[in-house]
């Protein structure tokens, strides 16, 4: 048996009878990987997340967590919950609670943990995140990017195996993006898994393994993030800005989007070129 | 053609109604901000107690309902008051004040229980209990999402009277109606929109109907904060008695 490992079976999802958010979707997500969601705004992007973690069910096909077919009655929903956490895009509609700390144990608390072990983790993971002076702080007083740190930390103390994030680096500064890249790569490298949704072609160059395009609720291309990102053509078809850094590495003959790499080696040609002048 | 005695029945009754309803209105006002006016009180005093005014949004969520809870049973009375006066004619029990002095204190009371055990307990603890007193998972999450509704509520009018604002919205009395006219519809559709999210949030992390808090098996308040409770009560009590006793007084003079 796979432990850990998600995988749609021609997934289809509708919120109306007769409608079809999300069409037959064929993917399996691999222990430990990276998962990049990207597609226009109505795509179906966030609805695939919320299939991931039993928010949503499908109409058709089937979702396999760790080899076996979810199970969504109340235990099997709760067993996939503790596995699979979820990140809400807008951190207003996560936080549940009124204050930090309180949302913090609000999820170890669900899965039985004692109050003192959770007040233990709650203080642990405020400190990994920074957020310890913001414990007894009501969440309505945060600023957008502490509350993101917050709804994510809210989902890290549960310790799940998969994250699923909802473009979590929406609203965010430089700061708090490198801060959050510092925490996913930290859990990717526990054996992790995570799976989000972007627009943000930087972040998702530096992070992702794998990209995954939807086009109007159908999956039409998986592949790495160079292969996508360097295809312009391909991303303004299904309604996406092209990435500037893909074209330059594809025109360098390069196959990285690392751009310290590209920036070498944009210098490196310039000069070469110059000589002959 | 009426008659004489038909003519002065029916000019009594127009009195009894204007009376009825300005009666009324009075009473209505006068509740609501006794209750408000106590509400805050209470709040101010407790939260000063127990140094918790980080929990505003708690804070103030429970002035809100403890608001309610508070006028409404005052308003039944003032119904109860006037439909005798409209159907029997009698104005006794309104001027009487002895009901409204008894039942006000009943619930000044009932409400600084609710003060002192709320404001000193997490709501999650409070919703523990009810699930474990047998009240259904359904009915409770109905309550949470209730009190995350006030927060929006609060949180989106701002955003929304400020959106408004921003674009001239308070230029004039007519723009401040088209305004209102306009946000409270977009409040409310906003609202129910959120109370879907929010029942996802709830369930996204792994909550299946039963409410705990950090503090479970903690001792949560301290004699401070009853004592403190207790004065109020007692003062409220006393203040409430007074007044009753003269309105008694003064309709036996």
């Amino acid at each position: 048996m796979v432990l850990n490992t998600m995988e749609l079976q021609k997934v289809s999802f509708g919120y109306r009878p007769g409608e079809s958010t999300l069409r037959e979707i064929q993917l399996e997500i691999t222990c430990g990987s990276c998962l990049a969601l990207i597609g226009a705004n109505g795509s179906g992007k966030s609805t695939l997340l919320m299939l991931l973690n039993g928010l949503l069910r499908p109409t058709q096909g089937t979702l396999l967590y760790g080899g076996r077919p979810v199970d969504y009655r109340q235990r099997g929903l709760k067993e996939l919950r503790q596995k699979v956490g979820f990140v809400f895009q807008n951190p207003d509609h996560q936080l549940v609670a009124p204050t930090v700390e309180q949302d913090l144990a609000f999820g170890p608390l669900n899965l039985g943990r004692t109050s003192q072990e959770t007040r233990g983790q709650v203080a642990q993971i405020a400190e990994e995140f920074g957020i310890s002076l913001l414990l007894q702080q009501p969440v309505s007083r945060l600023s957008f990017g502490q509350k993101k740190l917050v709804s994510l930390a809210g989902v890290m103390v549960m310790d799940p195996d998969f994250l699923v994030l909802d473009e979590p680096t929406l609203g965010l500064d430089v700061h708090h993006q490198s801060l959050l890249e510092g925490l996913l790569r930290g859990f990717q490298n526990r054996g992790k898994t995570i799976v989000y949704s972007t627009h943000d072609w930087d972040f998702l160059a530096r992070t992702a393994d794998q990209v995954a395009v939807l086009h109007r609720g159908s999956l039409v291309d998986l592949a790495d993030p160079w292969r996508i990102l360097s295809d312009d053509q391909r991303l303004v078809e299904v309604g996406l800005r092209p990435y500037p850094v893909g074209q330059v590495s594809q025109a360098l003959g390069l196959k990285t989007l690392d751009q310290s790499i590209i920036l070498k080696t944009l210098v490196r040609s310039i000069g070469e070129s110059s000589k002959g002048f | 053609m009426l008659g004489p005695f038909e003519d002065h029945s029916l000019k009594n009754q127009e009195n009894l109604s204007v009376k009825a309803f300005g009666l009324g209105i009075l009473w209505i006002l006068a509740m609501v901000s006794q209750s408000l006016v106590f509400s805050l009180v209470t709040v101010l005093v407790l939260a000063w107690f127990n140094q918790r005014w980080t929990q505003s949004a708690k804070v103030f969520a429970w002035v809100l309902a403890s608001c309610l809870f508070y006028s409404l049973p005052g308003l039944a009375v003032v119904g109860i008051d006037l439909v005798q006066l409209v159907k029997g004619g009698s104005s006794d029990s309104v001027f009487h004040g002895h009901r409204l002095a008894a039942v006000s204190g009943v619930f000044v009371g009932t409400t600084s229980c609710m003060f002192t055990l709320l404001l000193n307990i997490p709501i999650t603890k409070i919703f523990g209990t009810l699930g474990r007193l047998g009240i259904p998972p359904l009915l409770l999450e109905l309550f949470y999402l209730v009190l995350r509704q006030i927060q929006n509520l609060v949180a989106f009018s701002q955003a929304v009277a400020l959106g408004q604002r921003s674009r001239l919205g308070d230029s004039g009395l007519k723009t401040r109606w088209l305004g209102l006219t306009l946000g409270v519809p977009k409040l409310l559709t906003e609202a129910m929109g959120l109370v879907e999210t929010t029942h996802q949030a709830l369930e996204a992390r792994s909550w299946g109907g039963t409410f705990r808090s950090l503090e479970d098996g903690e001792k949560v308040y301290g004699w401070s904060t009853i004592s403190g409770e207790a004065a109020l009560w007692l003062s409220a009590v006393g203040v409430l008695t007074i007044l009753g006793i003269f309105c008694r007084m003064h309709s036996i003079l």
